[in-house]
């Protein structure tokens, strides 16, 4: 009786056990089954932290409660949801160190902790004792770990003996744990692709919104139509009552009004120059920098345009410099009488407006500049023509007219350029308008994520680099993507090398293998060509002013003539621009320039020196040889040689190239006159010219200057 | 089957930039666009492509640069490669190298810089149909 009692009992206590176990099963069922409802939200928010704090408190005791999460990037670790029996327990962020928090993190496994356990890891340098206290009496902490990555924490602790966490208690936490990890990491995935979405979405419109005051602007090749386009378009888009572009001047000296608007009054009779004390537009052009002033007591003291009665007050105002290809052109300004005018939107959709302004003006400029470029080239002409008139011995001005005829031509190669690359960049624009939108429809948001990065990099600066290399490295590419299945590999290799993506091709491989890849990468392409063709837009430009800077210096000949101090470098680089065309054909050219300190000189004189004897020299040498210049101080004074491989001179002819009417070139050429000139000129600044030779080696004329000048 | 080349030769960077963008722009889809900085340069590439198996379509050219001049170059072209449509884009050639390469390099056609994108596209549009086969 007792026995059938006693297995009574056992069997009782037996059914309980499994029951108790069946209900916990169900009861973790339950719980992971809740824990994966909550990926259902895109990020975490307190209620989901409260929802799992209850859901781990249903399966042990959880009265003390932390998540925690960590970020490897910045090392630090968070706390994100803390319940503390404690009340002076708040949420804490920590650097990632030596704590049992980040022991956890560290080792990538759960713990277990009493006290002793505690003190022996800090005996053993494990750990370093936190702050404080330590209080716990049972502590368990299980990383959260999903895909390899490390998440966070979830910590669980009790202050008294009467709970005490078993190994049990640990498997059922971390089993918990990496259920928990799972969905922070969609979490995070969530955030990530939510930010890159927001980020693309933001700006596609922004593109969209921009695109029409883009087109209009970049089509335009007049400035004061560009500065009329815009002040339309922002009229549209913002508050306004005043707008202004400053652009630099040519000398580089000021910033000209070339358009200020305020009230409907139009003046642009305002500049002022680059060391003015209180104006905004020099302060936001020298510090480079986007100015926002929203006070009247902040723009009290700017000056305001002279011509123009104010109505009323400006009480709101934003600069930003206009920067074409990291070159600052000038500035722009929107003005309210509005206080607090422009909100964080508005000012996006100013800066973008003005970076299309400041591409549309600089391709003004480009074309301006190549205007001028032609007729300072048709003045050159005629100023020298006008010199003929007065000077009996006209065949040398002749032959400079020739000469400078040929630089004016040189000058189409930068202008052909800038045309080229200014209708591919309105033709880019209009082809991603029109393709942006599909294209962008056409991908998830995963695909999105990777465009967006795509863009990214193709904006970055470029690498020079020599045709050859380009093709080396396109063919490499090629390989790789053959060696990737890819089709179309040597297409696609050249556009992910002008795209600046083709050293992680792990970066773009979703976009390649998608079924839309070649109008994704076209539409790319498209985008970032934009910038590519920006860029030789200016590198063209440079070579005008060049080579307009060499035509001024010759077109002033025959002005009044200054004694000026002047940098010897700068007329032999002149000379040279000037006959760039005829050093190009077949001569070797040499440099051989000291610094010197400039010289007192006429400086149109002596361009005159430097472009007879260059001229003398690539005869002498039929345009064939080594054309060397030297430049060097000797003493007080400043010496210039010019030597040629050519023909060299015997000492009987050499003894009379001084000597006026004295040539040996056929009739007609030459009037014999050249270094006659020559030597006048250099007396004249009380210099010496020296001349050796060698027949069939070749000559140098050296040149002493004193850099002082004469007396 | 790989895309035929457009071959553009030029000292001039920023005209290869120009022309190579906009040439993708008018023939990317159905060419191959390659570029060259100097006639030297060029050669070597035709022998590359021809070793690759791409067919070389057309070749525009440049007159004056460093080293070989394009009217010498195209000569070369049209000896290895008679059926390629040659167009000389210079900003200054001499009319003596110009009539050298119309008579004994059958160049199609000869552009002035700056040039007109529109008329480069037709001419060379056209050489194209008018390829000897």
């Amino acid at each position: 009786m007792r026995d059938e009692t006693a297995a009574l009992v056992e069997r009782i206590g037996n059914l309980e056990v499994e029951l108790a176990e069946r209900r916990r099963g169900e009861e973790l069922q339950r719980a992971l089954y809740e824990i994966a409802a909550l990926s259902a939200a895109d990020s975490p928010q307190h209620e989901h932290y409260v929802e799992l704090h209850d859901i781990v408190g249903r399966l042990m005791h959880a009265k003390n409660f932390i998540i925690a999460s960590y970020d490897a990037g910045d090392g630090m670790i968070r706390q994100q949801y803390l319940v503390d029996e404690d009340p002076n327990e708040v949420l804490e962020s920590f650097p990632f160190g030596e704590g049992i928090s980040s022991l956890v993190i560290r080792s990538r496994l759960p713990w277990l902790l009493d006290h002793a356990l505690f003190e022996s890891l800090v005996g053993a340098g494990e750990i370093r004792a936190p702050r404080g206290v330590v209080d716990f009496h049972s502590w368990m902490g299980a990383p959260l770990i999903a895909q390899d990555t490390v998440y966070g924490l979830i910590i669980v602790q009790s202050y008294s003996a009467e709970v005490t966490y078993t190994q049990a208690d640990l498997d059922l936490l971390n089993y918990v744990a990496s259920h928990v990890a799972a969905i922070v990491a969609r979490w995070h995935s969530n955030i990530a692709l939510k930010q890159a979405n927001d980020e693309l979405a933001a700006s596609a419109e922004t593109l969209r919104l921009l695109g029409d005051i883009g087109k209009d602007l970049t089509g335009s090749l007049d400035a004061l139509a560009i500065c009329k386009t815009m002040e339309r378009h922002i009229a549209a888009l913002l508050p306004m009552d005043a707008f202004g572009v400053a652009l630099l001047s040519p000398a580089g000296d000021s910033l000209d009004y070339v358009y200020y608007i305020e009230d409907g009054v139009l003046d642009s009779t305002n500049s002022y120059p680059l060391d003015h004390p209180t104006s905004l537009a020099v302060l936001t052009f020298r510090e480079d920098r986007e100015l926002t002033l929203f006070n009247e007591a902040q723009l009290g003291n700017a000056p305001t345009a002279s011509n123009i009665q104010e109505s009323a007050p400006i009480l709101s105002a934003v600069f930003r410099p206009l920067i074409a290809n990291g070159r600052r052109i000038g500035v722009v300004t929107v003005q309210s009488h509005q206080a607090d005018a422009y909100n964080e939107r508005g000012l996006e959709v100013f800066r973008s407006a003005t970076a299309y302004a400041a591409i549309a003006l600089a391709n003004a400029d480009a074309y301006a500049t190549a205007e001028t470029a032609r007729q300072q080239a048709a003045q050159a002409l005629l100023d020298l023509h006008q010199a003929e008139a007065h000077l009996v011995h006209s065949e040398k001005m002749a032959a400079l007219g020739q000469l400078i005829a040929g630089v004016a031509h040189e000058i189409n190669t930068p202008i052909g350029a800038i045309k080229s690359s200014g209708r591919n960049i309105s033709e880019a624009l209009d082809s991603a308008l029109l393709d942006l939108p599909d294209v962008l429809d056409e991908m998830d948001a995963a695909h999105r994520g990777y465009f967006s990065a795509l863009l990214k990099r193709a904006s970055q600066p470029k690498s020079v680099l020599s045709t050859r290399e380009e093709r080396s490295i396109v063919r490499d590419v090629t390989e790789r993507l053959e060696g990737l299945g890819l089709e179309q590999a040597r297409h696609r290799a050249g556009l992910l090398v002008q795209l600046q993506s083709h050293t992680d091709l792990n970066a773009v491989l979703p976009l390649l293998r998608h079924p839309a890849a070649d109008r994704i990468l076209d539409t790319a392409h498209g985008i970032a060509s934009i910038t590519t063709n920006a860029d030789n837009i200016n590198t063209a430009v440079d070579r005008v002013a060049k080579i307009i800077f060499a035509l001024k210096s010759f077109s002033r000949f025959g002005g009044v003539q200054v004694w000026t101090e002047s940098d010897l470098r700068e007329g032999l680089e002149t000379v040279l621009t000037i006959y760039q065309n005829q050093i190009k054909n077949g001569i070797e050219l040499v440099r051989q320039f000291e610094d010197l300190p400039p010289v007192s000189c006429l400086p149109d004189e002596i361009n005159q020196v430097w472009t007879n004897l260059v001229h003398n020299a690539l005869q002498a040498m039929d345009h064939k040889g080594n054309l060397t210049l030297g430049l060097r101080r000797d003493g007080d004074n400043a010496v210039v040689s010019v030597t040629d491989t050519g023909c060299g001179m015997t000492p009987e002819v050499r003894e009379r190239i001084f000597d006026a009417f004295f040539t040996t070139k056929p009739a007609g050429e030459g009037t014999g006159l050249g270094l006659d000139i020559v030597r006048k000129i250099i007396e004249k600044h009380g210099g010496q010219i020296f001349v050796e030779s060698e027949v069939g080696r070749g000559s140098t004329f050296t040149v002493s200057l004193p850099i002082a000048g004469v007396g | 089957m790989e895309k035929g080349v457009l071959l553009c030769v030029d000292d001039e960077i920023i005209v290869l930039t120009a022309l190579k963008d906009q040439l993708r722009r008018a023939f990317g889809s159905d060419f191959h666009i390659d570029v060259a900085e100097s006639a030297e340069e060029a050669l070597e590439l035709l022998d590359e492509l021809a070793l690759d198996g791409h067919t070389l379509l057309v070749i525009v050219s440049d007159w004056l640069m460093p080293g070989m001049k394009g009217d010498e170059f195209l000569i070369k072209a049209h000896e290895r490669f008679p059926s390629v449509v040659k167009i000389m884009l210079s900003g200054q050639a001499e009319s003596e190298a110009v009539d050298r390469a119309r008579r004994e390099a059958a160049l199609h056609d000869f552009l002035a810089k700056p040039w007109n994108a529109a008329a480069l596209v037709e001419s060379i549009t056209q050489g194209l149909r008018d390829r000897a086969p």
